[in-house]
């Protein structure tokens, strides 16, 4: 029982984030690799405050959405100049160089040696059926994150977001100014996948930098195509999927020492059998 | 000084690793990411060879770099050349070709192990010659000399085969690669060979210095791209000074700033490109279009 | 209705636009004609903020836009189809149209959630306009089928009708008839006549001579990026130039 709990908490903790992921690449097309390292921000961010200035769990909360969301502004300055590969690239650079943060500013993120022992919310000490409530408080932020995401696809700023993502110039000539509405959708976009740092670094209390190298950021990338890219239910089933099939591979008794390495390459054949065979995804409604 | 020699020596083998980069993109217009990673597993090659056969460095070289070619022409025919004939747009094979890195990434992890393995020409630790007060060792001698001839053999293919002139004109004009009596999916193989070749001897190169690692597929890919963006894309040039200009800036940047940062300074110089000269130091400004 | 002055485009030493200076009445079809590589289209990228780095002026009503963004331009009152006509081809048809719509123009994330009656107002206006514009060319079944099942002369069409909802003054039409039947033609000429009716200005580039005879008021000549010649098409026809440009080519 605990450890289906522990499962579903992971698989809701990367939906948020992957919900992010396809807000921005799905809806928005822009293919980034870098959202691991806004998990990673939102992450540190979160923690660090509520380690050292045992701030209460809702003001970490903030402040992982707002760092996050200031690090995608900032990072969307050189990076919506670009499209295509070139976007892919710099992008996937960024998540190299975010971590050479984690890694060097030691003064913050204590290095390779991570945070540990982070608080999670206050709620869930207090009881004793502890993790039932921390998962409780994260589908309720699904939710929400659902509900809003909705609203703002169905309403006109959608089709705008929509018509964007097929061609840039030809929603110019419309009269949108373009790249406004793609800052916006990046910076909510790295919002939502920040806050779902914060949860992982305040669940699993202990973080270092390499639990969000670009690894992290393809896995986002891959459960998002895999769910299916404009889809939301497919966010939801992708990182779901993605984190139920490694534990599968555990059940399977492959020996310890190639587990891992089992894991990676399971996910780099769902990659291509996808790219081959199903582009689009499970639910997907846009085909890069 | 010393740096900007180190840096040189490095980046000629970047070149290299970008050349063919160019050359392949050059043809098949899509990002192959498990480039690098096939480049690495031909070092992994020779490295295994010069262990346990005891095959002298350039011999070994070789024969990873055949071994190379095998799995690099494979990766080609079983796998993107179906998918651009199924269709696939070029962002779908680049995420496809990183499922395929992840995949050999993890059997050179398997086969090899996690850690480091360190290659070198000798098992002597051989004194570095002194050159006008520089010290250049017989390792760096080694990748700068290996990097040269490999430059000029890939010139003078391009410039006087057939086949050479083929890959240069299949670019931008279909049609001569007609009259030269040649298909394009004839040359795509060709390219695939030679460009995977010159990654693996380029792989093998730049083991000498930094050792041979499974995550060195992905490392070397980015600069392999960083080096072929820098220079324009599918300008054999381009590559050549992109990967050197690479070398000495990561030289500078880790004697400035530490190793820790290589990463981001190779990035930081590929983001800048990008942004203020797109089309890279040799390649054709374009008017717009709007797809 | 707008200005052309001195309009200068270089590139790789190519001199694509030279001192091209030219005006385009307000209310009237006008041609812009001329061989291929003409300047045709740069002249329409130029207009349109796609191509920023030009030098000289455009004035639209008197206000320079050289240097402006496409949106800006486009919010002053342009709007402009493309030559291998682009349809965004993973939305809806539906969306397609209101998307040119002022309707949806500025919207914030804001208004979507705190003034969301009001925001759903204005795309339900826009989307009964679509539908109306649909249902006159008879493309109303197709208006929630994506894009990319259109077929071209339907994608064409559909251009057009962009053009119609964008509610745009002055529009540039690059080769709106080309590779289309001759029905489909007839439909569309009759949408150019509409907005004509309602007191739009069109510039029309198209390579049908007989089309450009029947529709245009007024034609201008370009060669090499220059301007050759101007007038009704009866007096270009004859101009001395202009049979050279053609026949050189």
């Amino acid at each position: 029982m605990d450890y289906l709990l522990h499962i579903a908490i992971l698989s809701s903790i990367y939906s948020l984030a992957v919900l992010g992921q396809n807000y921005a690449s799905g809806y928005t097309g822009l293919i980034s690799i870098n959202h691991g390292a806004f998990m990673g921000i939102g992450a540190y961010a979160g923690a660090i405050l509520l380690k050292w200035y045992g701030v209460p769990f809702p003001v970490a909360f903030l402040a992982a959405g707002a760092a996050t969301g200031l690090a995608a502004w900032l990072l969307s300055f050189p990076l919506l100049k670009l499209k295509g590969d070139s976007f892919v690239l710099v992008s996937f650079g960024f998540s190299f160089i975010a971590f050479n943060l984690f890694l060097n500013w030691r003064g913050l993120t204590n290095g390779a040696l991570g945070l540990k022992a982070i608080p999670g919310p206050e709620l869930v000490n207090l009881l004793d059926n502890t993790k039932i409530i921390f998962l409780a408080i994260l589908l309720a932020l699904i939710l929400i994150t659902l509900w809003g995401l909705h609203k703002i696809l169905q309403s006109s700023y959608g089709v705008v977001i929509r018509a964007t993502r097929e061609n840039q110039k030809v929603t110019q000539i419309a009269g949108h100014c373009t790249d406004s509405y793609r800052r916006s959708v990046f910076v909510l976009s790295g919002v939502i996948t920040g806050i779902a740092g914060l949860f992982l670094a305040s669940y699993i209390s202990t973080i270092d930098p390499t639990l969000f190298n670009y690894h992290l950021s393809v896995l986002l990338l891959i459960m998002a195509i895999l769910g299916g890219l404009a889809s939301l239910k497919g966010s939801i089933a992708g990182a779901t999927l993605l984190i139920v099939l490694p534990e599968l591979l555990r059940f399977l008794g492959l020996p310890n020492s190639i587990l891992a390495e089992s894991q990676q390459i399971s996910y780099g054949l769902i990659l291509i059998l996808l790219m081959y065979y199903r582009p689009v995804g499970l639910f997907g409604t846009y085909k890069i | 000084m010393q740096i900007i020699l180190n840096g040189l020596i490095v980046g000629s083998a970047y070149a290299l690793m970008g050349i063919g980069f160019s050359l392949i993109y050059s043809t098949v217009r899509y990002f192959n990411l498990a480039y690098g990673m096939v480049a690495v597993i031909g070092a992994y090659v020779a490295y295994t060879l010069m262990n346990s056969w005891s095959l002298n460095y350039v011999i070994a070289m070789l024969a990873g770099a055949l071994v190379a070619v095998l799995i690099g022409m494979l990766s080609s025919s079983i796998l993107f050349k179906p998918m651009v004939r199924r269709g696939g747009s070029s962002l779908v094979i680049l995420v496809a070709s990183f499922g395929l890195l992840i995949i050999l990434q993890n059997i050179s992890a398997l086969i090899w192990q996690n850690t480091t393995r360190a290659l070198s020409i000798s098992d002597r630790i051989l004194p570095g010659y002194n050159l006008f007060g520089l010290i250049i060792t017989p390792n760096q001698l080694m990748i700068g000399a290996v990097a040269l001839l490999m430059m000029l053999i890939l010139e003078l293919f391009l410039k006087k085969t057939r086949y050479g002139m083929a890959i240069r004109a299949i670019g931008d004009n279909q049609e001569l690669t007609k009259v030269l009596g040649l298909k394009t999916e004839q040359i795509i193989l060709a390219v695939y060979v030679i460009g995977t070749f010159i990654s693996a001897i380029s792989a093998t190169l730049i083991a000498l210095e930094i050792g041979i690692r499974p995550t060195h597929g992905v490392t070397l890919v980015i600069k392999a791209i960083i080096a072929a963006i820098i220079g324009g894309l599918g300008s054999i040039r381009g590559a050549l000074l992109g990967g050197l200009l690479l070398g000495v800036a990561e030289n500078l940047g880790i004697y400035f700033l530490g190793g820790q940062w290589q990463d981001t300074v190779a990035f930081t110089l590929l983001a800048v490109f990008l942004l203020v000269r797109p089309e890279g130091l040799f390649a054709k400004k374009r008017l717009v279009s709007v797809n | 209705m707008l200005q052309l002055y001195q309009v200068h485009l270089s590139l790789g030493g190519l001199k694509i636009l030279q001192q091209l200076s030219l005006e385009i009445q307000e209310g009237k079809i006008t041609g812009l004609i001329g061989p291929n590589g003409a300047g045709k289209s740069t002249v329409f990228n130029v207009v349109t903020g796609l191509i920023p780095f030009a030098s000289g002026s455009v004035k639209l009503r008197g206000q320079e836009i050289l240097g402006a963004s496409p949106d800006q331009v486009s919010r002053l009152g342009l709007m402009r189809t493309f030559q291998d006509s682009v349809i965004l081809s993973q939305i809806t048809v539906l969306e397609n149209l209101i998307s040119a719509s002022p309707l949806l123009r500025d919207i914030s994330l804001a208004q979507v959630f705190f003034r969301s009656a009001q925001t759903r107002q204005r795309k339900a206006e826009a989307g009964a306009k679509a539908l109306e514009l649909l249902g006159r060319v008879g493309l109303e079944g197709k208006a929630n089928s994506l894009a990319k099942e259109l077929s071209y002369g339907q994608t064409k069409l559909v251009e057009i009708l962009k053009v119609m909802m964008s509610e745009a003054e002055l529009i540039f039409l690059d080769e709106p008839f080309s590779g289309l039947y001759p029905e489909m033609i007839k439909v569309i000429q009759s949408l150019i006549y509409e907005l004509v009716k309602k007191g739009k200005t069109i510039v029309l580039v198209e390579h049908n001579m007989k089309l450009i005879e029947e529709v245009c008021d007024r034609v201008i000549v370009l060669d090499f990026g220059e301007k050759i010649a101007e007038g009704t098409f009866a007096e270009v026809r004859k101009n001395k130039k202009v049979i050279e440009a053609y026949l050189g080519n």
